[in-house]
């Protein structure tokens, strides 16, 4: 996958290319508007990372150059600008997602990740992860035969996790994916929902499959 | 307070005087005065100046006319009365150096027979008019100039001789020259009172103006020396006039919000710098520490995963100041939809209730039904979420939280109550204070870093509504939120 970050600071670009690239993802980077719309438009990218505040030629100018040729490549903004205002903005010149300055990286890998998936493609009836079985259609679970007994946002939870596995989430998406909460509590509710789900997923089996990223989040994956 | 020193910074603005379009106040107050002033006894002397013209006028005439009467009745009796008419005509101003009243007798054939004397040399009989009829009298004199330059008014009139046809033509005239000086002195004292009278109004409408706009001056003045940090100041309203008092209050009360505002942002950068510096002061420690010497990798893991918190908490900080103080900015609008509050309490219940099952305190919902409120979703949760945190937190295992909603009068009030440790009641008045903590030293695990609240009064305020806190130790501690303009289905 190919990703064009249009970034002007130095570290933040650096960072991003490195962790990005380590996630898989082939990364370039463009240090102002003008000359990242070049590369958006000459060469062919899966998603364009865009911060708002850049020399010579703004994000929005980018966007709105983008929207005006026609360009369909998927555009996330990276920007310090926090307002709704700002966003609903980013979003009309047809972003498809607005992460504001500080953010997680893993959250931003998570975004990346939502944004690539939302081209169609068909979601499986039945998730098989090691000896866990999701059938997503009539909302069951099970592991080696015997069925978990979960509520629903306790399934919607391990769902969201076994859709992408080896994906880390972190709290705050997997608050605003499960229940909906879209800021940042800065309460362990997330822990507390996550521990619980473990006690009847992974506790009473030997393999476990929730694993906590210490400070990034958790991730669902064969160990 | 770290925001103090900014005094000095005054900004010449170039002077309204400087441009023309606009004049001073007291100028043109000044101009209008005078210029009414003068303009009020300008008429009253033209009027006065026609008067007495029209006075001299009708003297004038008066003194021709009783004349051509003599001379009518003297002529009735020509032959007997003639050395009286004689002497009537002709030394009518003896003894004075230029006669005034110039006469003249004519006969049937248009020649004069009796004219004052030097009458020829200045008013020719032709430059009479045509006479009026020996039963009527002139009704107005005609002015005319002699060839030498002297201005007269003249009359004509017929006159019976005896009983027969024998008809005469007496012409008189009236020297105006004395008369004329005279006036031309009258006008040029008139001139001079006028000129003094535009000087005087012009002096007396500047003092007067000056004088209705000293307090003027001093609301200037007052306004002049505030600077940032002379913002308690205040224009004093005694002696104002009432319109400059009402204007003067306005400005009280505008600075007294500015100084509001002022001290908000004074304390709000101080708490920001105070806030940030803890976690700051964390991460640089343990940064410097792990790389005094060389360590394992499990350790630098350790470092790095302790600051990723760090930096978690510096954004949390952040992002909660910048809502408050974005909000507190005003002018923020928020987007409110209609909200079904059963299922939405419910499902915030269902969120929180995590942590209260931990802590075995229960959580409960507690509304009547079809209860629908206009509110922002995601705030509403904020604000609920914060106060249901801070139950669940301040309350003892075995204890209740309750979360109960009613419609009433106009409005929804969301009510979370606990049997929890209660509020020392000396800190109630500050709770929704920007980083207000009951425990000034509680670790910020347990207490956050003190914002929950204010972002809880921030968003009571965006929706124009409001929260109550009441509290008692070891009782408990109810929060009431009320949101306001509600539609019942």
């Amino acid at each position: 996958m190919k990703v064009l970050v249009i970034e002007d600071e130095e570290k933040t670009a650096s960072y991003l290319k490195k962790g990005l690239s380590e996630q898989g993802f082939t990364v370039d980077l463009s240090r102002d508007g003008e000359d990242g719309l070049h590369l958006a438009t000459q060469r062919s990218y899966d998603l364009l990372i865009v911060d708002i505040l850049l020399p010579r030629r703004e994000g929005w100018w980018v966007l709105s150059e983008l929207k005006r040729a026609g360009n369909k490549t998927p555009v996330l903004i990276l920007s310090a600008l926090g307002t709704v205002a700002e966003k609903v903005r980013g979003l009309g010149l047809g972003a498809d997602d607005y992460l504001v300055k500080p953010f997680a990286f893993s959250e931003l890998v998570a975004r990346i990740h939502s944004i690539s998936r939302r081209s169609p493609t068909r979601q499986p009836q039945v998730i098989r992860i090691a000896d866990l079985q999701l059938d997503l259609l009539g909302h069951k679970a099970s592991r080696n035969g015997t069925a978990l007994d979960l509520t629903p946002k306790e399934f919607s939870l391990l769902s969201l996790l076994a859709r992408h596995p080896g994906e880390v989430f972190s709290r705050t998406l997997i608050a605003e994916q499960v229940w909906d909460v879209n800021f940042d509590t800065g309460t362990n509710v997330v822990d507390v929902h996550i521990r619980r789900l473990r006690s009847k997923v992974d506790d009473p089996f030997e393999k476990k499959l929730i694993h906590t990223r210490r400070g990034l989040g958790y991730v669902l994956e064969e160990p | 307070m770290s925001s103090r020193n900014r005094e000095g910074g005054r900004v010449d603005y170039p002077s309204p005087l400087s441009s023309r379009a606009s004049w001073s106040l007291t100028t043109r107050l000044t101009a209008w005065y005078a210029c009414s002033t003068f303009t009020l006894v300008l008429a009253a002397s033209a009027f006065l100046h026609w008067g007495v013209m029209r006075g001299v006028q009708e003297g004038n005439d008066e003194r021709l006319l009783e004349r051509i009467q003599i001379l009518r009745t003297l002529l009735r009796d020509e032959k007997r009365n003639e050395g009286v008419l004689r002497w009537e005509v002709e030394t009518e101003q003896e003894g004075s150096e230029s006669p005034q009243i110039y006469l003249r007798v004519l006969n049937d054939r248009e020649n004069s027979f009796l004219e004052t004397a030097g009458m020829s040399r200045l008013l020719p009989a032709e430059a009479f008019p045509v006479a009026v009829g020996r039963g009527e009298l002139p009704t107005r004199s005609l002015r005319v100039k002699s060839p030498a330059g002297r201005s007269f008014i003249v009359m004509a009139a017929a006159a019976k001789v005896g009983d027969g046809d024998e008809t005469r033509v007496i012409q008189a005239a009236l020297d105006l020259t004395p008369e004329e000086r005279l006036l031309r002195r009258y006008r040029w004292f008139l001139a001079m009172a006028l000129v003094c009278c535009a000087l005087v109004s012009l002096g007396l409408g500047y003092r007067i103006t000056r004088k209705g706009m000293r307090p003027l001056k001093e609301i200037i003045a007052t306004t002049r020396r505030i600077g940032s940090s002379t913002l308690n100041e205040r224009v004093s309203l005694a002696g104002l006039p009432a319109e400059l008092a009402v204007l003067a209050d306005n400005f009280n009360h505008m600075l007294d919000r500015l100084e509001q505002a002022f001290a908000r942002l004074s304390r709000f950068s101080a708490d920001l710098a105070h806030e940030l510096r803890t976690p700051l002061n964390n991460l640089r420690g343990e940064a410097e520490v792990a790389l005094g010497k060389a360590r394992s990798a499990a350790e630098y893991r350790e470092v790095l995963i302790s600051s990723l918190e760090e930096y978690a908490e510096l954004s949390r900080i952040i992002d909660s100041l910048l809502f408050i103080g974005l909000s507190e900015e005003s002018g923020r609008r928020i987007e409110c939809e209609r909200v079904n509050l059963v299922p939405e309490l419910q499902a915030i219940a269902e969120f929180y209730e995590a942590i209260a099952t931990e802590k075995r305190v229960t959580l409960a919902v507690e509304s009547e039904e079809g209860l629908w409120a206009e509110v922002d979703r995601v705030l509403f949760h904020r604000a609920l979420g914060n106060v249901v945190v801070n139950a669940v937190t301040y309350t003892p295992p075995g204890g209740a939280v309750l979360i109960a909603a009613a419609g009433w009068d106009a409005a929804v009030r969301v009510e979370v109550s606990d049997n929890g440790i209660g509020i020392p009641p000396e800190h109630l008045p500050h709770i929704f204070d920007r980083f207000y903590r009951v425990e000034q030293g509680r670790s910020r695990s347990s207490g956050g870093v003190g914002l929950g609240l204010s972002i809880v009064k921030t968003i009571m305020d965006l929706h124009g509504g409001s929260v109550e806190i009441d509290s008692e130790l070891a009782r408990g501690t109810r929060m009431v939120l009320t949101f306001p303009q509600i539609a019942k289905s």
